[in-house]
């Protein structure tokens, strides 16, 4: 008698057969900057990759933060930026792997001309597709994306060839009254890339002893939809500061767990919503 | 003590660009990639249409055209000259790519009120005569047609930077359901940021 296939062995096969790419790419970005969307994006990308999805984590931002928070060569790396300059560099040739198997990196890269970010939107919008194509031919299953604060240039681009945009927002005042500005730059960004999901805003350093910061949260909650906010929220914590100065994912530190748990409820959130989402479509 | 967040927002206008976020786009597909059609003017289309003010007619497609200031690509001056409405380059980029992704359109372009071509995707300059006398009213939208298989849309859209007007080529009749998305697109992509 013939054994029966599960159903995940039979969409394995199906997607092999028919060369289907099955990844998500996620923009992590924000308007303002140092809201924390390197630390998000580090450690939910360790997040996922702990739990044996395929990841690469992509350094958008012509700062390198990510490669300077987990690689000591990381400025002498090629990456994203030479991918877009030179359409004969091919992904394979940028791919740093990690200790961990399912987790990869990609820096910033070499490439001098981009080093503000800046520059007109749509003109490297063909290069980050190919990119992303590239991501999916290669068999992950989770592109993150750090990108450059402000809805512009490169930074715009790489939005318009995601998957999904998520928005680390900083639980404080200021970052708050920001939030108009960045929705209405996704809006437009919308234009180029209707399919995007707006997986929602994840409230960062939030400091449960302080009331402007609490406040700030609340707020926000009220005035975005329901959903549109994570429940999961990412505390102000020195063992984050620990953490990069090691060049580690907080995941990996000997008290690392607590905040690893964080990251852990916000990985499960994530696929809660684009599951829903896809059924929705 | 003082609201650190709700005196400094716009509670409702948040709200709203929020879940207009949230709410998928709507997707026409794309039905042809054929960009060719015949320049001959063979009179306006039956159905919705409002004549515009001045007739034209084939001959009129032998004048000179009009001068173009970007006819054949979406790279646009980021610095417009003095006294031309100031339209946003990136934003007149996203509408294109919008446009392209939603609306089955073999060709379209943008002209402003005072009758220069801001935005072209291709060589359409037989068709901004047609256009000009199409849209110099307050007539609103306006259906010519230019050859046996091609309609030109031509729809005028009050923007935060003035009064512009879309001609958009194509094959099937737009519905009167399309064309608010249309302008309500080309305005948001040619808002100032700072709005």
């Amino acid at each position: 008698m013939k054994k029966r296939l599960s159903q995940k062995r039979v969409g394995a096969i199906m997607s092999a057969a028919f060369a289907l790419p099955i990844v998500i790419s996620i923009a992590i970005t924000s308007q303002k900057g140092g809201v924390g969307k390197t630390t998000v994006a580090i450690n939910l990308a360790h997040a996922f990759a702990r739990a044996g999805v395929r990841t690469l984590l992509v350094d958008a931002d012509p700062q390198g933060s990510v490669g300077l928070s987990l690689t000591r060569q990381s400025r002498l790396l090629q990456g994203f930026y030479d991918f877009l300059e030179d359409p004969g560099l091919a992904l394979d040739q940028l791919i740093v792997p990690t200790r961990l198997a399912t987790f990869s990196l990609v820096a910033a890269g070499q490439a001098s001309n981009y080093e503000a970010g800046g520059g007109i939107a749509g003109a490297h919008l063909v290069r980050s597709r190919a990119f992303m194509r590239a991501v999916a031919a290669r068999g992950y299953e989770v592109c993150l994306v750090d990108t450059a604060a402000g809805l512009f240039g490169v930074t715009a681009d790489v939005i318009a060839s995601s998957d999904a945009v998520l928005i680390p927002q900083q639980s404080e005042p200021l970052g708050v009254r920001s939030v108009p500005k960045m929705l209405e730059g996704l809006g437009k960004i919308r234009m180029l890339n209707p399919k995007l999901v707006v997986l929602g805003v994840a409230l960062t350093m939030v400091q449960h002893d302080l009331a402007e910061s609490r406040e700030a949260a609340q707020a926000l909650r009220q005035l975005l939809p329901q959903g549109m906010v994570f429940q999961t929220s990412v505390p102000r914590d020195g063992i984050f500061v620990r953490a990069s100065a090691k060049g580690l994912p907080v995941g990996v530190m000997e008290d690392g767990s607590g905040a690893q748990a964080v990251f852990d409820s916000l990985r499960s959130e994530i696929e809660t919503k684009w599951q829903l989402m896809n059924v929705r479509a | 003590m003082m609201d650190p967040v709700h005196p400094w927002v716009d509670s409702l206008e948040m709200r709203r660009l929020a879940e207009a976020l949230m709410v998928p786009l709507s997707t026409t597909p794309q039905t042809s990639q054929d960009a060719g059609f015949s320049g001959d003017f063979v009179g306006y289309a039956e159905g919705q249409v409002v004549p515009p003010m001045e007739s034209v007619n084939a001959q009129a497609l032998s004048i000179a055209p009009l001068p173009v200031e970007s006819p054949s690509s979406l790279e646009l001056p980021t610095q417009n000259p003095p006294g031309s409405v100031i339209v946003p380059a990136q934003g007149l980029n996203y509408f294109g790519e919008w446009l392209r992704l939603h609306y089955p359109a073999d060709g379209f372009f943008i002209y402003d009120d005072q009758g220069k071509v801001i935005f072209s995707d291709g060589d359409h300059e037989r068709l901004f005569f047609m256009v000009r006398n199409g849209s110099a009213s307050d007539s609103g939208h306006v259906r010519l047609k230019i050859g046996s298989t091609s309609l030109l849309e031509i729809i005028p859209v009050e923007t935060m930077v003035g009064r512009m007007v879309l001609g958009l080529i194509v094959e099937q009749p737009l519905n009167a359901n399309d064309i608010e998305p249309l302008s309500m697109a080309l305005q948001r992509a040619v808002a100032p940021p700072e709005t």
